[in-house]
C-alpha cells in the first residue's frame, strides 16, 4: 500500500467526488430535458460544467481504478480472505458501476444516449423472463429519463457506496487519496468537457467502455448472448474465490485476456469507426466525443433567453445575429448555423465554436451530412450523387474506351469519377477533366464566376446577392487589417439559378453555355486580346483562362430570355435517382415537350397531380398571376411546372426567375409532312452551328510534372493535349439509337461535331508496352444553338460537312453512264487511316468499330448517303423552297415518277 | 450447549427467512402489478405522413415512409428490429441503422445484418383532413 492507500482507495474517493460533485451538477439538470438543460450549462453557465466535467472525470477514473483494484487483488491473491457475501457483492459490484455509468450516459439525453437507451432496453427486454419487467424497472417504459435519474443518483449509488462501505470497512476514503483525486480531476476538470451530440454527425457511439460491445454486437444476430457473456463473466469472477486455486489461475487469465480484447475492440470503435460503419481511421472527433477548452475562457455576454434553433439550443446565434439574405427556408432563426456550418454551437467560446467549422458547407463530400440531412434534403442530395454531373460517368467511360481501356461488359456499367484509378486514361482524366464535376471542392468564398467548377450543391444554388457581395469584400478588407467582423448578409441558398451558374464547366468541351449565348471560342485570337491597353470590341468576350470568343449567332430561346433552367427540370439536373451509365440516359425534356407537332395539343396534367416536389417548387417560386390548372408534361412523365395551359387551352413558358410568361409556339407544317423528314430531330434542321474542333493531339510527358485533380496533388507525368483549329459552322448529320419510353428506340438523325479524332501517345503500363492509338469518333451534340428558321435543303443534301465527309469540293456532274458525285477533300489525308483529316466517314464509304464516342451513333450507312445525294441531285436545279421541292419531301417517290427527260438521276457505280 | 446454541440460531435463521418471504412475495407481486400497468402505458405509434411526401425512401417522424413511381405510401416502423434504435438515415436506396450497421431496403426486408428480421410494416389510411395518410402500427 502507498501514502495514496491501494488502488480501492483510490477509486473509492473517485466515487465520492462523482457522487458530491453529481449532487452540484443536478442543480440545473433537468431530467424532462436532459439535453437542452445541459445545453445551456455548456453555453451559459461555466461553474456548472466545472462541476459537470469533474462529476465526468471522476466517474471514469472511479471505473478504470476499481479494474485495476479488481485485477490487482486477484492478482495477490486475496480473494479467499475475503467473506463469501461479501465477495459476491464485491462480484455484483461491477454490473453496478456499469449500470451507475451507463445511466450517467444516458442522462446527457442526446443522439447517443437516447440511441444507447433503446439498446439498453431492448437487450434487457429480451432476457428470459423477466427480462420486460427488469427493463421497466431500471428504465422505465416511455424512453423519459426521470426514472433512470433516480436509479442513477439514488439506488445504484447508494447501494454500491454500502457495498464499498462494507468491503473497506470505513465510510469516507482515505485523505490522502481523496486529494490526490480531486487534484488531478479538479484540473482536467478546467478544460476537457464531456461531449454532447445533437445528432448532426451520423457517426453514433456509446460510451468510451461500451464501444467494444457495440462492436460485437455489429456482428451478432444474438445480442441475448452479449448480455448472457456479461453473467458469465460476473460468474467467472465469483467462481475465482470458490473454486480449487489451480483452477482459479487460469480463470483469472481467461479473465485477463477477455479484458484486455474487449479493451481493443473498444479502441477499434473509438480510433477506425466511421460513418455506416466505414473503416476510418483517425482520432474521434464527433460532437460525442469529449472536447478541449478552458472551460472559464472570456466569452461574450450570454443573451437571455438562450438562443434556440431547430428546437435545440445553439450559441452561433448569440454572436451572428440578425443575419440576413439567406432567404425564408434557410433563415438562421429557423435552422441555426450549426445545421450547415457545424463547428460546436454549445460553447460561446469563439476558438471551440469555430473549430471544425464547415466554412463552405454543401460540397459533395459533405453535402449528405449537410444538406442532405434527414430533416432537410436527404432524397435530393442521394439523387446528385449518381447523377452523371456528380460520376462524369460519361465521360470517363468514353476516355477509358478511347484508349482502349473499356474492360468488356463494361459498355453499360455507370462508373464513378472518384474511382479512377492509375491507368493512361485515368490519369488523363485526374488531370485534364476530373475538375469539372459537383465533387470538385469550392475552396474559397464568393460568388460562382466563369473560373468555377465543382462545388456540390453550391453549383447552382449558391448565389451572392449585392449585398451579400459587399458584405464580403468588407470581410475580406477587414480580414487584411486585422480582425474583422462577421458579415451580416449572408449569400443566398436558392433556386434564382442564372446561366452563369452552368458558365464553369458548359463553356467547355461542347462548349454549350458559351453557344447558348452566341460566343464561339477562338484558337487565334486577334493580336490585341492579350493587351489590356487595347479593350477588344463588343465582338469579343475574354473569359477567364484568357480564352477569347467571338460573337456568333445566339440561340433563340437565350434571345427570348430563357435561363437554362427554364428547359432543363430538376430531375434531369440533379438526376432522377438512377446512375446512369452517359449523360443521353439522364436526358429528360426535349423540344417536342414544349413545341407541339403542328395540328397537335402538348401532353399536360392537372396540376392536382403534380409530384410533391414540384409543387414545393411552385410554392417556392410563387409566380405572379393566376395559378395553372394544368401544366406540361414530358414524355418521360415528369411535370414541367413552367409549362402551363391558360383556360383556353393555350400553352406558355414562364420564365422561372422572372415569371414571365411566353406564348409556346407548336412546330411548322412542315415539321410533320411526309415521310421525307420523319427521322430528323429537331436539332438537326434548327441547329445553326456548332464548335469544331477537328484534331487533336495527346502526348505524355513522363518528365512533366502535373495537377491531379482527384488527389489535389502535383504528380510526375504530365498529359499534354494539342488541339487542332476550332471552327463554328453546320453540325454534320448522323444517325443515333434514341429510346423512347417502354418502346424499343428508334434510330433519328441527330447533329455530331468531330468528338475525338486525335492521336494518344500513350505510355507504357504493366502488361502493355507504349503505343500510339488513333481514333475517329465523332460525338453526338446538342450544339444549344437554336433558331427558328431551319437550315437549307442544300446544307444538308449537298454539303460534304453535314454527310460525314469533311470540308472539300462535293461536286455533281453528268457522265456518260449517268450523273455522278465528286469529292475533293480540302483537308489533308491522315496517315492513320487514309481519311481527310476532318471527315467521318470517307465519301460513300461505310465505317463499322468504333466510329462514335456513344455506343448507340454511327455515321449514314452508304445507302443512307445515295438517298441524301439523290435528293442532293435535285438540289442542283431545283430550288430548296420550290413546289416540286416540297412535295418531294411528302413524297419523294411521286416526284421522281413525274421527271422528265432533263433529270439526271445519279449513278452509284 | 453448542449444539442447542447453533440449532437455536438456525431455527432464528429459518424463521427470520420464513417472514422475509411471506412479507417480500406480496411486495414482490405488488411491484410486477406496478411495472406491467406501466409497460401497458405505451402510446399505439401513429404517424401522419403528408400529400407532398417525397417520392422514394424518407423518414418522417420515426417511420420509414416509402412512396414509389405511383405515389402511394408504404409505411415501415423505424425500429430498428436487431435492437430497437431509432433508424434515422437514408443511405441510397436503402436505410441504415447507426447504432450498428444494420440495412433495410424500400420495402422492409434486411439488406445487411445484424439483424435478421424485416421492419414492421406499419398500416396506411387516408387522413381526409390533411389530404394525406395515418401511418399506424399494425397490432
Amino acid at each position: 500500500m502507498s501514502r495514496w492507500g491501494t488502488l480501492g482507495d483510490l477509486a473509492t474517493a473517485a466515487f465520492v467526488i462523482a457522487a458530491v460533485s453529481g449532487v452540484a451538477v443536478a442543480v440545473p439538470y433537468d431530467p424532462a430535458d436532459g439535453y437542452g438543460s445541459i445545453a445551456a450549462m455548456l453555453l451559459a453557465n461555466p461553474a456548472a460544467v466545472f462541476y459537470r466535467n469533474l462529476h465526468y472525470l471522476a466517474a471514469q477514473a472511479c471505473l478504470l481504478l476499481t479494474l485495476a483494484h479488481v485485477w490487482d487483488r486477484l492478482r495477490a491473491p486475496v480473494e479467499r480472505r475475503v467473506p463469501r457475501g461479501i465477495w459476491l457483492r464485491l462480484a455484483l459490484t461491477l454490473p453496478l458501476l456499469a449500470f451507475i455509468m451507463l445511466s450517467g450516459f444516458l442522462l446527457r439525453g442526446d443522439a447517443d444516449a437516447r440511441q444507447a437507451l433503446r439498446i439498453v432496453t431492448e437487450a434487457t427486454t429480451q432476457v428470459p423472463l423477466l427480462g420486460p419487467l427488469l427493463a421497466t424497472l431500471l428504465f422505465g417504459a416511455a424512453e423519459r429519463l426521470e426514472l433512470i435519474y433516480v436509479q442513477h443518483a439514488a439506488t445504484a449509488t447508494i447501494v454500491v457506496w454500502l457495498f464499498v462501505i462494507e468491503h473497506a470497512r470505513r465510510v469516507w476514503p482515505r485523505t490522502a487519496a481523496l486529494v490526490a483525486v480531486t487534484l488531478c480531476t479538479g484540473v482536467l476538470s478546467l478544460f476537457l468537457s464531456p461531449g454532447l451530440h445533437d445528432g448532426r454527425d451520423p457517426v453514433l457511439k456509446g460510451p468510451w467502455y461500451f464501444l467494444g460491445l457495440q462492436e460485437i454486437l455489429h456482428w451478432t444476430a444474438w445480442p441475448l448472448a452479449v448480455v448472457l457473456g456479461g453473467v458469465v463473466a460476473v460468474g467467472a469472477l465469483y467462481a475465482v474465490r470458490e473454486i480449487r486455486p489451480a483452477r482459479a489461475a487460469g480463470t483469472k487469465v481467461a479473465l485477463l485476456a477477455v479484458a484486455v480484447i474487449y479493451a481493443g475492440l473498444c479502441a477499434v470503435g473509438a480510433f477506425a469507426r466511421g460513418e455506416n460503419w466505414a473503416f476510418s481511421p483517425g482520432w474521434p472527433a464527433g460532437a460525442g466525443n469529449p472536447r478541449a477548452g478552458f472551460v472559464f475562457a472570456a466569452t461574450p455576454e450570454v443573451p437571455v433567453p438562450l438562443p434556440v434553433a431547430m428546437g435545440r439550443p445553439e450559441g452561433c446565434l448569440a454572436c451572428h445575429r440578425g443575419v440576413t439574405g439567406l432567404g425564408n427556408s434557410h433563415r438562421p432563426e429557423a435552422i441555426g448555423c450549426m445545421s450547415c456550418h457545424g463547428g460546436d454551437g454549445l460553447t460561446l467560446d469563439k476558438a471551440r465554436a469555430h473549430a471544425g467549422m464547415d466554412v463552405i458547407p454543401g460540397n459533395m463530400a459533405t453535402a449528405q451530412g449537410r444538406c442532405g440531412q434527414s430533416s432537410c434534403h436527404a432524397s435530393v442530395v442521394a439523387r446528385v450523387e449518381r447523377s452523371v454531373m456528380a460520376t462524369m460517368s460519361g465521360i470517363v467511360r468514353v476516355d477509358r474506351k478511347v484508349f482502349g481501356e473499356e474492360a468488356p461488359g463494361d459498355a453499360r456499367a455507370p462508373v464513378h469519377v472518384r474511382q479512377l484509378g492509375r491507368s493512361a486514361a485515368d490519369t488523363h482524366l485526374r488531370q485534364l477533366c476530373a475538375l469539372c464535376h459537383l465533387g470538385a471542392a469550392k475552396e474559397t468564398l464568393g460568388p460562382n464566376d466563369e473560373g468555377t467548377r465543382g462545388g456540390g450543391c453550391n453549383a447552382c444554388h449558391l448565389v451572392y446577392g449585392p449585398a451579400a457581395l459587399e458584405a464580403l469584400r468588407r470581410y475580406q478588407r477587414q480580414k487584411e487589417g486585422g480582425t474583422p467582423d462577421a458579415p451580416t448578409v449572408h449569400p443566398a441558398l436558392s433556386l434564382d439559378i442564372g446561366n452563369g451558374q452552368c458558365f464553369g464547366c458548359h463553356s467547355r468541351s461542347g462548349r454549350i453555355a458559351t453557344s447558348y449565348e452566341g460566343w464561339h471560342e477562338m484558337n487565334e485570337p486577334p493580336a490585341q486580346a492579350a493587351d489590356p491597353a487595347r479593350p477588344l470590341s463588343a465582338g469579343y468576350r475574354v473569359v477567364e483562362g484568357d480564352r477569347v470568343f467571338e460573337r456568333v449567332t445566339p440561340d433563340i430561346h437565350h434571345q427570348r430570355g430563357l435561363d437554362c433552367i427554364d428547359c432543363h427540370t430538376s430531375a434531369e439536373v440533379m438526376g432522377d435517382g438512377v446512375a446512369h451509365a452517359t449523360k443521353s440516359g439522364q436526358l429528360r425534356v426535349a423540344c417536342a415537350d414544349c413545341h407541339a407537332p403542328a395540328g397537335a395539343s402538348l401532353p399536360t396534367l392537372p396540376s392536382s397531380a403534380l409530384d410533391p416536389e414540384s409543387r414545393r417548387i411552385l410554392a417556392i417560386r410563387a409566380w405572379p398571376g393566376p395559378a395553372a390548372s394544368r401544366h406540361g408534361r414530358t414524355a418521360k412523365g415528369d411535370a414541367l411546372v413552367n409549362v402551363v395551359i391558360d383556360p383556353e387551352g393555350r400553352p406558355a413558358m414562364v420564365r422561372k426567375r422572372t415569371g414571365e410568361r411566353l406564348a409556346l409556339k407548336p412546330t411548322a407544317r412542315v415539321c410533320v409532312e411526309g415521310r421525307g423528314h420523319a427521322r430528323l430531330s429537331c436539332g438537326s434542321c434548327h441547329s445553326a452551328w456548332a464548335p469544331r474542333c477537328s484534331t487533336c493531339h495527346t502526348s505524355f510527358d513522363a518528365a512533366g510534372t502535373a495537377w491531379d485533380w482527384i488527389d489535389g496533388a502535383e504528380v510526375r507525368g504530365e498529359w499534354v493535349e494539342k488541339s487542332g483549329p476550332f471552327v463554328a459552322d453546320l453540325p454534320t448529320l448522323g444517325v443515333a439509337r434514341r429510346q423512347s419510353p417502354g418502346g424499343a428506340g428508334r434510330d433519328m438523325v441527330e447533329t455530331f461535331v468531330p468528338g475525338m479524332i486525335l492521336t494518344v501517345d500513350r505510355p507504357a503500363q504493366p502488361g502493355r508496352p507504349a503505343g500510339t492509338v488513333f481514333r475517329r469518333l465523332y460525338a453526338p451534340i446538342e450544339p444549344h444553338t437554336t433558331r427558328r428558321e431551319a437550315r437549307s435543303c442544300e446544307s444538308c443534301h449537298n454539303d460534304p460537312v453535314a454527310i460525314g465527309y469533311g470540308r472539300g469540293d462535293l461536286r455533281y456532274g453528268p457522265t456518260p453512264s449517268g450523273g455522278r458525285w465528286r469529292f475533293t477533300p480540302s483537308s489533308p489525308r491522315l496517315p492513320a487511316d487514309g481519311l481527310p483529316a476532318d471527315a467521318w466517314i470517307a465519301f460513300l464509304g461505310a465505317r463499322d468499330g468504333m466510329v462514335s464516342t456513344r455506343d448507340d451513333a454511327r455515321p449514314f450507312a452508304v445507302e443512307e448517303q445515295r438517298r441524301i445525294l439523290r435528293v442532293g441531285a435535285c438540289l442542283t436545279c431545283h430550288d430548296g423552297r420550290s413546289p416540286v421541292m416540297r412535295d418531294s419531301v411528302r413524297n419523294f417517290q411521286a416526284v421522281l415518277a413525274r421527271r422528265t427527260s432533263k433529270c439526271l438521276s445519279p449513278a452509284w457505280d | 450447549m453448542s449444539f442447542r446454541l447453533a440449532n437455536s440460531a438456525s431455527r432464528r435463521r429459518f424463521f427470520r427467512r420464513a417472514l422475509a418471504i411471506v412479507a417480500g412475495l406480496p411486495l414482490a407481486g405488488l411491484l410486477v402489478s406496478l411495472l406491467r400497468r406501466e409497460q401497458s402505458r405505451r402510446p399505439p405509434g401513429a404517424v401522419s405522413i403528408p400529400a407532398d411526401a417525397a417520392m422514394g425512401l424518407s423518414i418522417i417522424d420515426g417511420a420509414i415512409v416509402y412512396r414509389g413511381g405511383d405515389g402511394a405510401p408504404r409505411a415501415f416502423s423505424g425500429r430498428c428490429t436487431h435492437l430497437g434504435c431509432r433508424i434515422e438515415r437514408v443511405v441510397g436506396d436503402e436505410v441504415v441503422c447507426p447504432c450498428h450497421g444494420s440495412r433495410y431496403r424500400a420495402d422492409g426486408s434486411v439488406a445487411a445484418g445484424p439483424a435478421t428480421r424485416s421492419l414492421a410494416p406499419m398500416r396506411i389510411e387516408p387522413d381526409p383532413a390533411s389530404g394525406g395518410w395515418i401511418a399506424r402500427a399494425s397490432s
